[in-house]
């Protein structure tokens, strides 16, 4: 059996470039995509942890499948950017968005 | 050791095309580098043995992305240049990988100490808090979908 230690550190990298890409990125969809990715460095540090063996009490499939609905929902958020800034006719570029502005 | 040796094959594989995701100027083709990441991904996970939770990371892949793709299509523009910054993206990725991969492989009390630490966390947060986990997924849900309906009145409002 692979030791859990290295899932973890290898979904930790994941996230990691997941944060990244969010700070770096100035297309929305990018964005989005950035957040797909710390997604899949949580599911494997998850999954890591879940293989090591240790009894988790069914806990572990409610994280998992948090982590999965919350990825889920986040596409529902992009069509809603995606309807709004086209009814606006508005750029996806992030830094040009000062509509909230006071 | 050939498991370990493929494990991190595919890790630094799926590394490697998630640097696509931010070094493509087309956003079709980053979200067709997400998809092949999410396929790395499950390959990862079916190495761990759980092969049910692999075809399930396959099934969000497929209903996930294909969303993605619509979208990237829809608002494709040509652009001159990347979509993300990437001294940026590495400076940024440097930093918290470090802190994060430190904190895990750098304990002094050795990898078990940390897998029991996180087991604790785990068993602590969510044997007690398990509703509390569900109704914040359930607002989540109803939060984004009715965001959409929302929305689609203030656009018929505008237009």
């Amino acid at each position: 059996m692979l030791p859990s230690i290295d899932f973890i550190a290898v979904g930790a990298l994941f996230f990691a470039l997941g944060i990244g890409g969010v700070a770096a990125s100035r297309h929305l969809v990018v964005i989005m995509l950035a957040v797909e990715i710390m997604f899949i460095g949580s599911i494997i540090a998850a999954v890591g942890y879940f293989s090591s063996g240790i009894s988790t009490n069914g806990s572990f499939f409610i994280m998992l499948m948090s982590i999965w609905a919350v990825a889920s929902s986040e596409i529902i958020v992009l069509i809603m950017f995606y309807v709004y800034m086209k009814g606006r006719s508005e750029e996806f570029d992030v830094s040009k968005m000062n509509s909230l502005k006071g | 050791m050939i498991l370990l040796l493929m494990f991190y094959c595919l890790a630094a594989l799926g590394f490697f095309i998630a640097t696509f995701v931010f070094s493509e100027k087309s956003v079709y083709k980053a979200a067709i580098a997400l998809a092949l990441v999410f396929t790395v991904s499950s390959l990862i996970i079916l190495l761990s043995s759980q092969v049910f939770l692999a075809v399930l990371q396959l099934l969000i892949m497929v209903g996930g992305i294909g969303t993605y793709l619509i979208v990237a299509v829809a608002s494709e523009t040509e652009s001159e240049k990347r979509h993300a910054g990437m001294a940026t993206l590495f400076a940024v990725f440097a930093v918290i990988a470090a802190l994060l991969v430190y904190s895990i492989v750098g304990n002094p009390a050795g990898a078990g100490a940390v897998v029991q630490n996180i087991n604790s966390e785990i068993q602590g947060a969510f044997s007690t808090y398990y509703l509390l986990f569900y109704l914040i997924i359930f607002l989540m849900f109803s939060a984004a979908i009715g965001s959409v309906v929302l929305l689609k009145r203030i656009v018929n409002i505008v237009t």
